[in-house]
């Protein structure tokens, strides 16, 4: 059953989108780890797979879209969450063509995310079923 | 009131020279129309003369033969001669040319020989009256030719003399007139250069900055006409005043245009940790205790602080403030709010900064939005040059000893090439595709009406620094 909790990571230089994040999907009953410096989550995707990965698109040191390319490298069966808030039609282009899950603008209602994240988790869920 | 008109006004002074010259030059042609019917009457009693030496020579020649042949038919030919003679020297009598004792000489000496000559066509005398008749015709008639070629040379002496009194007076009306003439030229260039010196004076003061405006006064008295260009010319400079703020302030909109990016992320930022606070704290409100529900509404607060921090520097840096506007500005206050605006621009770029501010404030005086937009400038070239991270740096210095602040912006990007270098400052000139080439043009011009200079120090591969230098305010 604990291979069946969702791994959630949570990226953003601010640090109240982490905080906030992590007592609402926690709350979810998954598992949530939240970064505010790009490079330290890298790190830590290197060393542990997430199955949804909600990264900020700007960040000093690395970008969202970095962290996107990454992620689908070493593990392509996570899903990838850009929020961000200065959204433009050709970065989300951009985004989607690299194979982002969703992109969206800040700010959001908490219900919005939480129904990406669910239908992310459902994706998740069945690709995994599919295997046993 | 003519008179006042005339001297106060370049037309008026036009219009009096012009007078004048015409009256004088009017002058001088009457007393040459006067000179020359006087030459023509000279002639005519010239002609007179000659007419009358003529018919003399013939009456003595007439008379010779008489004398030889004693034929009385030639002294009848002779009397229609004398009545023509007489005739003649009484026009000149009348004419008044010739002296009048002279001509009565002649007319007595003329009726002896004319009586004379009658006597001896009568033939009422003796044979010895007759001879002695003859003895007399001879020297009456030498006399009269003499009376009358004296009255001749006379007159033509006292014509050569009035001739001579006519060119007199013609060399003394041109050294008159021609000294006039130069005068009125002299004062008619002084009157009307005078007040356009006086202009073309002031037009460059205006140009060193020394005025921001011709004054009328001066000339207005001696040239109503300038002063109208005067104002025509005061009325341009406040117009160009006008263009050149306007071109400040849409420079300023453009500059506002780059760094929308970073400001719509700056907002967008607290708004949603805001959003994002707020809605946890509606959902799980009841399972928290006080000291959380605190810290979540501290949260909202700080969050709120920050957009309004952001919104309140955006409007400081966009309004359009009057270009006197002048206060005291802290130098540190002002980089600390330009960052402030530019914090996300910089955060994204990757650039990291260092900013050395001095433990005195450094003040001076000026228009605080235009001089932040001169910083917005560089600044924002400077992270245009770092596109691939780097440093900016920026210090502030007070130069005690030269009463002057300093600012130094520093890159580390790939400096300005040499032959971009001269032509930085020039309006419309730009390297970027984006650019409208006036960021740093309108800026020379702010730091230049701060009584400010603007140096840019910059090698090829060493990063380049506008080091800004103002007035200190002590």
């Amino acid at each position: 059953m604990s291979d069946q909790t969702i791994k959630l990571l949570v990226i953003d230089d601010e640090p109240i989108v982490g905080k906030r994040l992590k007592q609402a999907f926690m709350k979810m009953g998954m598992e949530v780890e939240t970064f505010t410096d790009p490079r330290e989550a890298m790190n830590t995707i290197k060393q542990k797979s997430f199955d949804i990965v909600v990264t900020d698109l700007k960040m000093e040191g690395m970008d969202g879209m970095t962290i996107l390319e990454e992620v689908q490298k070493l593990n392509p069966k996570a899903k990838v969450i850009i929020i961000t808030g200065y959204a433009q039609v050709d970065t989300a282009s951009e985004a989607f063509r690299k194979g982002v899950f969703d992109f969206i603008p800040k700010p959001f209602r908490l219900e919005e995310l939480k129904n990406i994240i669910l239908r992310a988790m459902s994706g998740a869920l069945s690709e995994s079923n599919k295997n046993i | 009131m003519f008179i006042s008109f005339a001297f106060r006004t370049i037309y008026g002074k036009l219009i009096l020279s012009f007078s004048i010259i015409c009256i004088i030059s009017g002058l001088a042609a009457m007393a040459a129309i006067y000179s020359l019917y006087k030459v023509e009457d000279k002639i005519s009693v010239i002609e007179s003369f000659y007419e009358i030496n003529q018919r003399i020579l013939e009456v003595r020649s007439s008379e010779k033969n008489f004398l030889l042949y004693e034929n009385k038919n030639e002294l009848i030919s002779t009397i229609d001669k004398l009545n023509e003679i007489k005739t003649s020297m009484d026009a000149l009598e009348t004419s008044g040319i010739i002296t009048n004792h002279n001509i009565k000489n002649c007319k007595t000496e003329f009726e002896n020989y004319y009586d004379l000559i009658h006597q001896l066509i009568r033939k009422d005398y003796s044979e010895i009256d007759f001879n002695n008749l003859k003895i007399n015709l001879r020297a009456y008639g030498h006399d009269f030719m003499n009376c009358a070629m004296s009255m001749d040379s006379s007159a033509k002496q006292q014509i050569e003399r009035e001739s001579r009194n006519y060119k007199a007076i013609a060399f003394i009306l041109i050294l008159i007139i021609l000294p006039i003439c130069a005068m009125i030229g002299i004062f008619l260039a002084r009157w009307i250069m005078t007040p356009l010196r006086e202009i073309r004076k002031a037009v460059a003061q205006v140009m060193r900055g020394e005025l921001s405006y011709i004054p009328v006064e001066p000339t207005k008295k001696i040239c109503s006409e300038c002063a109208e260009l005067i104002d025509a010319l005061n009325k341009m400079l406040q117009a160009l005043e006008d263009k050149h703020q306007q071109l400040i302030q849409a420079e300023k909109l453009m500059a506002l245009g780059k760094v929308t990016a970073g400001i719509a992320h700056e907002i967008n930022n607290p708004l949603n940790n805001i959003s994002l606070t707020a809605e946890i704290l509606m959902e799980d409100i009841s399972n928290m205790d006080c000291d959380e529900r605190r810290g979540m509404i501290h949260d909202i607060i700080v969050q709120v602080d920050r957009a309004r921090e952001i919104v309140r520097n955006l409007l400081d840096f966009s309004r359009a403030r009057k270009p006197t506007d002048w206060n005291r500005v802290n130098l540190g206050e002002l980089i600390h709010n330009t960052l402030g605006l530019l914090k996300n621009q910089i955060r994204l770029s990757g650039v990291e900064t260092e900013l050395n501010l001095p433990q005195e404030p450094v003040t001076i005086m000026g228009n605080s939005s235009q001089l932040q937009q001169v910083f917005v400038n560089i600044i924002l070239n400077a992270l245009q040059a770092m596109k691939d991270g780097g440093k900016l740096r920026i210090e502030i210095k007070a130069v005690s000893e030269q009463d002057k602040a300093m600012i130094e912006i520093s890159d580390t990007g790939p400096g300005i090439p040499h032959a971009v270098m001269e032509h930085i400052f020039e309006p419309f000139f730009t390297t970027k595709h984006d650019g409208t080439g006036l960021g740093l043009s309108v800026s020379y011009g702010i730091v230049k009406e701060h009584k400010g200079d603007i140096q840019v120090i910059s090698e090829p591969g060493q990063g380049t620094t506008f080091r800004l230098e103002f007035p200190l305010w002590l």
